[in-house]
């Protein structure tokens, strides 16, 4: 039996686990605050991940002084820091396969739409049009050297939180687990249950993974809105997206492309040449779901 | 020597059938126990056979409390493998994914 299932007492969120099955922990498991959410490490090497995923976060926020703000602030960073470097060619990268639906120049639009400061501290959005999105092929990456374009700024959160779980999860062994706030990444020699909250609250779907390394990601508009706005920014309206999905759930091998899927799923739920990469995605829309992504662009409720 | 002290000793020609008779019963009883412990192993070979892949196919995580087992609402191959999709938790899960 797998290392993270509860009989050997790891990882094993308290809901929906009748009490009289709860047992000690045997692996080392962390519970801390970061990356805007609650994080919860568990496996050996658990600590080692922490350390990791601290560092990294400090690298990349936007929200305090970090070598992102300096580089927001100049336009320019050399030499910015490897790890910066890494990020962005990952952010740009995904910008390349989405043809700019995912971009890490959204910054100013999400300024503008009122996500201005670290959540829980939206504002209103400003009046006027939003500005406009840069053009993700302008950014110049030469080495450890960063140049934007004129105007544009730089936000990692549609990326970066994947990048960072996984980068970190290499300092774990054996079967273990990563739940940052929705992006969940996992490896087990078993089996893996991994539940995905609906978003009216209601009980939980449950994946049922087969062995091995997992990432399952869960993207929303629901999550991080504020009166007159939200998180997830339609770059080609430089606007809250407007969505026929509030929620979408993917499922791959890898984290990083889950995540991706799962704002595609959001952003482009018709989009086929991009979703079908997706072993599982699951959607919800108002009051209606969940629909199940069948290939093609085709999404059919069950 | 009489002549009945003659018939009475057995001869080495007169020894050989009986011993590859003896022989022969020897093989024919090793024969039988071979093919029985054969068969033997092979029933105990596709039961443990059949168990392994009972084993390997079930879900090796841990069910919720009885009577939670869900009909999946979908469920997609992967690499010789299944991902299926619960309406409602029916295995302890590891983590939850939910939007933040």
């Amino acid at each position: 039996m797998s290392a993270l299932t509860s009989s050997r007492g790891v990882a094993t969120p308290t809901t929906n686990v009748p009490a009289t099955q709860s047992r000690p922990s045997a692996t080392p498991e962390l519970r801390f605050r970061a990356l805007g959410t609650e994080v919860r490490v568990g496996g050996a090497g658990a600590e080692a991940a922490a350390v990791e995923l601290h560092r990294l976060e400090a690298i990349l926020t936007r929200f305090r002084a970090s070598a992102l703000t300096r580089l927001n602030e100049r336009g320019e960073l050399d030499p910015a820091p490897p790890e910066l470097v890494a990020a962005l060619r990952h952010a740009l990268a995904v910008a390349g396969q989405t043809d700019g639906l995912i971009t890490p120049l959204v910054l100013p639009a999400l300024r503008w739409a009122g996500y201005r400061h670290s959540w829980p501290a939206p504002a209103l959005p400003q009046p006027g049009d939003p500005p406009r999105t840069a053009d993700w092929r302008k950014v110049r990456l030469e080495g450890r050297r960063i140049r934007l374009p004129l105007g544009a700024a730089v936000d990692l959160g549609g990326t970066a939180k994947s990048w960072i779980a996984d980068r970190c999860f290499e300092h774990l062994s054996g079967d273990a687990v990563i739940d940052a706030g929705g992006d969940v990444i996992a490896r087990s020699a078993g089996s893996a249950a991994i539940n995905v909250a609906r978003p009216d609250g209601a009980e939980s779907l449950q994946l049922l993974l087969p062995p091995g390394r997992w990432g399952v990601a869960t993207s929303g508009v629901l999550a991080r809105a504020w009166p007159g706005g939200h998180h997830l920014i339609d770059p080609r309206s430089g606007r809250p997206a407007v969505t026929r999905f509030v929620q979408a759930t993917a499922a791959h091998p890898d984290l990083r492309r889950a995540e991706v899927l799962a704002k595609l799923a959001l952003l482009a739920p018709g989009d086929g040449a991009l979703l079908d990469e997706a072993v599982v995605l699951v959607a919800f829309e108002h009051g209606s779901g969940p629909w199940h992504y069948r290939g093609g662009g085709r999404w059919v409720r069950t | 020597m009489s002549e009945r002290d003659v018939r009475r000793r057995p001869t080495t020609a007169d020894k050989r059938p009986t011993a590859r008779k003896g022989f022969q019963k020897e093989r024919a009883t090793l024969w039988l126990l071979s093919i029985a412990l054969g068969l033997g192993l092979g029933t105990a070979g596709r039961f443990l056979t059949r168990a392994d892949q009972a084993r390997a196919s079930a879900p090796s995580v841990a069910p919720m409390a009885s009577g939670s087992q869900a009909q999946a609402s979908a469920s997609v191959p992967y690499q010789n493998q299944r991902v299926t999709v619960l309406p409602q938790p029916s295995y302890r899960p590891l983590a939850t994914s939910r939007m933040s």
